[in-house]
Parts: C-alpha cells; structure tokens; sequence
C-alpha cells in the first residue's frame, strides 16, 4: 500500500516535470529566436560554415516557417536528442558534451559529498552546544565561506599549495605527460582533484553547514527529544536517530537544489584549473563563439536541475511518511 | 518496605538562581498511584523531570536535596549513570502524546528505544508485541506512524515504551490533558492496572482533582515550588486543611454550588522570580492575615496521616466543613 | 543590541560608496598603462602594485567599485520590484492566475542563473546594461514567493477585510494597506541579492562578459590568471573586494532579517 503511494507520488511530480522540462526547451528557443541578427547563425555558430550546410540547418529548423512550427522543430529535435553540431569542434554536440562529462562529475561530485558530509557533520555538531567555541567557529566558517568567490578561492589555494608550497599540480585532470597505470595514475589524479574539488566545495559547506545548524537547532528543541532522552537513549542516538533524521528535510532539500550552483561554479572552477570538463568547454565555446556548444550546455544543465528537483523531491517523501 | 522512591529537599533552580522547585518531600511506594497535583507553574511537572535528571530546559538543574530510588540517591549520578537509570529503572509518560512521539519513525522502534538504549536490542521485536498487548493495543500496531494512530492509542504506545525495560517506577505527566474525554477514563484504567499487575509505583502528576480522586491512593498538593498540603486522597477530599486545596476542590463543583461557595481563587501562581513573603499563598488566600500569614512563611506541619503548610490550617478546615 | 559585526559591515560599505563616488578624487586613472608593469604592492608610486599593462592596482580595485555596486544594487531592486509585482498579484487573484504564476515563478527558480546568464550575454554580447538586465530578470522568484504568501494571509486579515468592506479597489488595498506588510523580508531579500548579484557579476566579469570598457573586479580576476605564477597582488585585491562586499551585504541582511523576524532571533 506505501509501495503504491510512494509510486502515485513520483506519477504525479513527474507530471509537474515534464512540462517544466518542455517549458525549459521553449525558452532556449526564445533566447536563440530573439537574438539580434539571423538565428541560422546561432544555430551554426560563428563560423565560415559552407552555405549549403547553412541552408541545410535554416530548412531543418523550418526558420522560413512560421514562429510556432519553429519552436516545434526546435523541441522534437532536443528531445530525440539532437543538440545539433559544433563545427569548432567537428562534433555533434551531444557526443562533445557526453565526452566531457566523466570528468565534470568526478569534480562535482567530489565536491558535493565533500561538503555535504562535511557541512551536515559540523551542523550537527555546532547545534549540540550552541554558542559554544565550536559553534563559533562553524558560524564564522558559514558567514565566510558563503561570501567568497569560488573561482577566487581557486585562485588563492593555486597561489598557496601549487605555487608557493609546491604541493599539489594546480592545472588539468591529471599530469601533462599522461595517464600513469595503475595505482600511480589514480594517487596522480587524486592529487589533481583535490585543489579544486575544494574550491568548488567551499560555498556549499558554507551552506549545508548553516541549514543543518538550524534545522537541528529547532528539532532539538522538540518534545519527542526529550522523549528519547526519559527512555536512556544515548547522545548519538539522540542526534542521529531522530535529530538529524528530523533535520533532513530542509538539508536534503537545500543539497538538491543547489546542484544546479554547484554545475555553474563547476564551469568557473575548470576554467581557473584547467580542468576538461562541461564547464572548460562553455568557457571555450564562448570565447570561439561556438553558439551551438553553449546552447547545449545549458539545456544539459537545466535539464540535471529539473531532475535533481524531482530526485529530491522524492527522496524527500520517502523520508517523511506524512508527505502526501 | 522502604519506598521505591524517596525525594527529601529537592530543589531545582535555573542558572541564574531562581528557584523553581523549593525543598520538596516526596514519596512512593511499590504498588502506590501518588497524585501530584496543582496549577500549571506550580513546580510539579519540574519535579518530575528532576527524578529523571533531565529538564526540557537546558537552564534548569538539580541545586540541592536527595532523589532515592530503592534507596540509592540519584541526585549525585553522573551523567552516563543517570542515563543508564532513565528509561530501565524509572518511565515516563508525557503530556501530549502527538508531540513527544517522533513523527518520521514507526512506533514499533520507539517503544525499542530502551532495549536498545540499554543493550538488550536483541530482544526487542518479541518484546515489543507483548508491550503492545499489555497496553491493549494490536501487535500490527508496531509498524504504524504516530500520524496513524489516534490520541488515545499514541498515549497507549508512550506507556508501552515507558514501561519496555520493566521500571520499578512511573512517572506520568498530565498523561490524560491532551486527550479527548472519553478516551483519558480508558488511559486512567490501563494505569491502575498495571500498577496492580506490575506491582508498579505511579507518580501523577495532573491539574485536575478529578483525576486524582479515579485513581491515587495518596496525594501531594503543589503551590509557587512547594509542597502545601499531603494526605490519603479520601482524607484530603473529606477534609482539607489547606486554603489553596479548598480553592482546587471548590472549583470541581458545580458553577452553581461555586456561587456559594467560600473559596474561589482570584489570580495566578506568583513568578519563580518574584516570590512573595511569608507564606506564598498570601495575597490569593481569603483567610490570610498581616501577620503571621503575609510576614513569616509557614512551616510543613504534620496533620494525622498528612501534612500542611498553613497558619490558620484549623480555620480553613472548619470553614470547609 | 546591535551587534559589532553589523557596524563593520556597515563601515565597509559606507567606505565601498564612498569609494565608487570619489574614486577619481583619489586615485588615479585605472585605464591608464605605465611603463612599470607588474611591480609588487608597498611600491612607492603604486600602493597595491601594477597589472601586466602598469595600470595602478588600487586604482581598478576601486573603481571597480562602481560596476559591482551599480550591478548589484540596480539589479536587487529590479527584482524585488518584480517579485513583489508577481507575488502580490499571485497572492491577491488566487485561482488560476495564481497556479500560472507560481509555475512561472518555478520555472525561473529552476534555471541555472549563471550559466544562462553566461549564455545570453554571449548571444547578445557584452554590455553593463545587458547585464543588469539579465541579472536582474533572474533575481525575482524567491521574493515573490515570499510575497505571494504574505499576501495571500494578509488577504483574510480583519483590517483588510475591514477596508474591503469599507469599499476599497483591489489595487489601492494591496498597494496601502498590503505591501507595508510584506515591506520586511522584500528588503532583506534585496540585501541578500545585492550579494548574490555582485558575485554573478564577478563570475561574468571571469569569464571575460563584463562591460569591456569599464573596470570590474571579475574582470581583474580573469587577467590575474595567467599572471598567478608572477603577480599574485592582481589575484589577491580584487578578491579581498569582492569577499568583504558580499560578506558586509550578506551581515546586513542577516541582522535586518534578525531585527523585522516576529519569531526573534530567527536563523
């Protein structure tokens, strides 16, 4: 009976999804369409491409056809996901985008269980002693580390463990000559990931750790707390079996919902480190006005908010059994 | 037989000195529903939690006076020494039963909570269906969410965890308040009956005469942090020495008997910080004087089977009969 | 009371104002090259150093101040003005036209901000108009979220009601007796977005789409990267700007969210 509800629930947010997915596809169209100038060009992009490929694209797109048999063109070829083709890079843009993804989750990803394990550990342990020298420090921590630039954050660990320390490698995914076998070249892009996994984290540890503080803060307060408490229920027990359980909500929901941030400092950070990533590849794809690449980029990454959206929401209700 | 618990001088105050709970003497016996009544802010819920050592209140603490349970002070524990106390030797039953069960786990875990709590987590999904059919609820119930279950069963299920690790004593706070009429007579029964089946010790705590009168045998009459009045419940509604008693049996009767009435109490229970002196019922009571009554506070005198707090405890019994 | 660290925020960003406003009064002129590039901070002519062209480093760090405080103040009040447009007409129709806006209002709240931002300049080329623009059509769903709720509690609120009764258009009520209410948390919000808009900016500015002929602290940032090895004081300075800008609106809204919040002491 859970089971069935659980699944008429995900029927019905991803009823809420689709269209906002379909909304999303629409609304890049919009962008292209009201560029000043031809659309063929951002469908092409700034590049001396043959004429009969131009004409190809403009009768592909039915651009000499009404806007509404425009857009529709436009959004069957997404969704039978076509993003079209990156002549900068002599590439369907899909598989260019495909290409580089390995690389962009590996930092984000990093990056996000970095700060989430990290961020909800100090929350927790902040709201155990309120105003308390940790609880201090986690909050000066959070003021801080919410205000500061990540590409800058970047910019400064370069300066101090790759240039001034000699540490850690502050360019690429790994080292220039190639990837070593074995366990060598895994320490090797270990050593290459940490630098800017930790830039990119920095904001969201400043984040989780400031929501979980709160929502722990108000769960502790609860009676059921001291519920656990009259039955003996150690202090562990108390702050992870029904605290932070309690607590999970708002943090799972500020996680998800960020993604989409950490995807955009994502491209700031490759750029600062070199990194071969999605957002190394926006950054190029701008500056070679490589239109087609960027307009794929972002479709992608709208697309990972809408569905992180939808995974949070899920998960949230699967955590929370009075969620209807 | 000495009493399964015995509280002498206990007084709990807030860090910065205020006293919430003033030299309180207390005690049950094996087998014994003892009621603790008085308004809300009258020291009797805090009372309660200082037997567990715990205070919904990080401000508050234990300043002085002993807790024995069974004969040991509790008052001196250290903290993992309590803890191995709250929950095996001592349950508690709270208020209001929606907010003290937590809502995002099945209510089969939390009655678990003390087995596991106290190492015996292996036996607990046995043990927890006979909880379940000693409170009178179906085993099935385990895997219910507290948003499931009525008031009336949710209360059932807090006693079914209060009671898991087979606690000599059970403290129950205001445990009918939140409930609907006709359910709190079912939760009074279940009460009186596994006191006679568990030979338990009960310590009520409540607002209301009524429920003290279904089901304790002794009672202790709270007023500003102190204990004013305690008798055999027979004794205190037949004859009650105290004005602020009075005041509390006068209201139990009908509004228009109240009309007639001597004692109706004018006002609210002074704050902790603002203490009146002489004797704290003072400035409510119909019977006080300038002096002894609004100049010297009033010792705890021993009255045939009960005590009193009171100078003119002869008036006041004599203007009630 | 009010605490030291509001003070100080408040002192950085009286300084910041007064910096972007007398900028030219003090320091000399940030477009300027010299002959002495890449000299280090603490030289006698060039307090924070020079860039790789010799232009004075404090000279762009404080005019950089103008961009990043006409970007994040004009953007902040085009969203809220936006959002409390949006959320007080959701809030007060209800119905069909508050579903439809809400949804909209969802829509944007999904958009990755910056990378559609980084997008559409691309496509329309760089500009600081364009950037307020897109900037600030971005910063609105929270506060009409925000709003819609007020209003729609409001809606039902004695004195509203009263005024209702007492024959009042829809729009005078919303606006009179309405919006005073919702007043509070629309301008914490626009404290927290001037923050969140000078860091988009920032970002845009790296990745070389700010206005090309104005001086902007991400744009300095995006010359300090190939210069990290050699000139680190064209990393550092800018940065420092923009951490204690972001830093000192962020306090500020975190205190005026403190000091209106009916619950007290809030988050």
């Amino acid at each position: 009976m859970r089971a069935a509800a659980l699944g008429w629930f995900v029927l019905r947010r991803l009823l809420h999804a689709v269209p906002l997915l379909f909304c999303v596809v629409v609304l890049n169209y919009a962008l292209i369409a009201s560029t000043p100038g031809d659309p063929v060009t951002v469908l092409v992009g700034d590049f001396p491409a043959p004429a009969e490929y131009k004409t190809q694209v403009r009768h592909d797109y039915g651009l000499d056809q009404p806007i509404p048999v425009q857009v529709a063109r436009y959004v069957t070829r997404v969704l039978h996901g076509d993003l079209g083709y990156s002549f900068a890079n002599r590439q369907p843009v899909l598989s260019l985008i495909a290409g580089r993804l390995a690389a962009t989750l590996e930092l984000t990803a990093t990056a996000l269980g970095f700060s989430s394990l990290l961020g909800i550990a100090l929350g927790v342990l902040s709201a155990r002693r309120p105003d308390g020298v940790l609880d201090r420090a986690v909050r000066g921590l959070a003021t801080a580390g919410y205000a500061l630039p990540e590409f800058w954050v970047g910019q400064m660990l370069i300066l101090v463990f790759a240039i001034w320390l000699g540490w850690l490698p502050s360019q690429g995914a790994h080292a220039i000559r190639g990837v070593a076998p074995g366990w060598a070249g895994i320490a090797d892009g270990v050593r290459h990931l940490i630098l800017p996994a930790l830039a990119l984290s920095l904001r969201y540890l400043a984040l989780i750790a400031r929501i979980t503080r709160g929502a722990m803060l108000e769960v502790l307060g609860a009676d059921f707390i001291l519920a656990a408490r009259a039955r003996g229920a150690s202090e562990r027990a108390v702050l992870i079996g029904h605290a932070l359980r309690n607590a999970a909500a708002p943090v799972i929901t500020v996680i998800g919902f960020n993604l989409g941030f950490i995807l955009a400092g994502s491209a700031l950070i490759e750029t600062v480190f070199g990194w071969p990533g999605i957002g190394r590849l926006l950054f190029d794809s701008i500056g070679s006005r490589d239109y087609p690449t960027m307009m794929g980029i972002l479709l992608v990454v709208s697309a990972t908010v809408v569905a992180a959206n939808l995974a949070t929401d899920i998960l949230h209700r699967m955590l929370d059994p009075r969620v209807g | 037989m000495s009493p399964v618990l015995d509280i002498r001088g206990l007084r709990v105050a807030l860090r910065d000195g205020t006293r919430l709970v003033d030299d309180v003497s207390l005690h049950v016996d094996a087998g014994e529903i003892v009621g603790l009544v008085g308004e809300s802010g009258s020291g009797k819920s805090m009372t309660a939690y200082a037997a567990l050592g715990l205070f919904p209140t990080p401000h508050a603490r234990i300043a002085g006076g002993e807790i024995r349970l069974d004969g040991t002070d509790l008052a001196s524990l250290t903290p993992a020494a309590w803890r191995a106390v709250r929950g095996a030797r001592i349950g508690m039953v709270f208020q209001d039963p929606s907010s003290f069960l937590d809502p995002l786990l099945p209510v089969g875990r939390q009655i678990a909570e003390a087995f596991y709590a106290h190492g015996q987590g292996r036996e607990a999904p046995a043990r927890v269906s006979a909880l379940l059919e000693q409170v009178e609820l179906p085993a099935s119930a385990a895997a219910r969410y507290p948003h499931e279950l009525s008031g009336g069963q949710k209360q059932r299920v807090l006693i079914a965890a209060a009671l898991a690790m087979r606690p000599a004593l059970l403290i129950a706070d205001e445990p009918t308040t939140a409930l609907d009429v006709s359910v709190q007579a079912g939760i009074l029964d279940l009460l009186k009956r596994l006191r006679a089946d568990l030979g338990l010790a009960v310590l009520l705590i409540t607002h209301d005469l009524g429920v003290i009168a279904q089901t304790c045998s002794r009672v202790y009459v709270m007023y500003a942090g102190q204990i004013v009045e305690s008798a055999p419940t027979a004794a205190l509604f037949r004859a009650p020495r105290h004005p602020y008693t009075l005041g509390l049996l006068a209201s139990l009767l009908s509004p228009a008997v109240r009309q007639e009435a001597l004692f109706s109490i004018p006002g609210t229970v002074p704050p902790a910080r603002a203490m009146p002196d002489g004797c704290r019922f003072h400035p409510r009571c119909p019977l006080s004087l300038p002096d002894p009554c609004a100049a010297r506070p009033p010792p705890l005198r021993a009255h045939g089977p009960g005590e009193d707090r009171c100078w003119r405890a002869d008036e006041a019994a004599t203007a009630w009969a | 009371m009010i605490p030291i660290s509001v003070f100080i925020a408040g002192g950085w960003l009286t300084l910041t104002v007064l910096a972007a406003v007398f900028a030219p009064l003090v320091a000399m002129d940030p477009y300027a090259g010299g002959p002495d590039a890449l000299l280090p901070p603490l030289s006698p002519a060039h307090w924070l150093g020079t860039d790789d062209l010799g232009r004075d480093i404090f000279a762009e760090t404080l005019f950089g101040t103008r961009v990043s405080l006409t970007v994040g103040v004009t953007t902040a009040i085009a969203g809220a003005v936006i959002g409390v447009a949006v959320g007080a007409a959701a809030g007060w129709l209800g119905g069909v036209a508050d579903a439809a806006l809400m949804r909209l209002t969802e829509l944007f709240q999904t958009l990755p901000r910056f990378v559609l931002a980084l997008v559409t300049i691309a496509l329309f080329g760089p500009g600081l108009a364009k950037v307020i623009v897109v900037i600030g059509i971005l910063a609105w769903p929270q506060t009409a979220r925000v709003v819609r709720a007020s209003v729609a509690t409001l809606r039902s609120a004695p004195f509203v009601e009263a005024a209702r009764v007492g024959g009042m258009p829809g729009i005078a009520l919303v606006l009179s007796e309405i919006l005073p209410n919702v007043a509070a948390p629309v301008i914490v919000l626009a404290a927290l977005d001037v923050a969140t808009a000078i860091l988009l900016e920032a970002g845009l500015g790296f990745f070389g789409l700010g206005d090309p002929n104005l001086v902007s602290w991400g744009a300095m940032l995006n010359e300090a990267q190939q210069y990290l090895r050699t000139a680190w004081w064209m990393a550092v300075f800018p940065g420092i700007a923009i951490a204690a800008t972001v830093l000192a609106f962020n306090r500020l809204g975190d205190a005026l969210n403190a000091a209106t919040d009916p619950r007290g002491r809030g988050r």
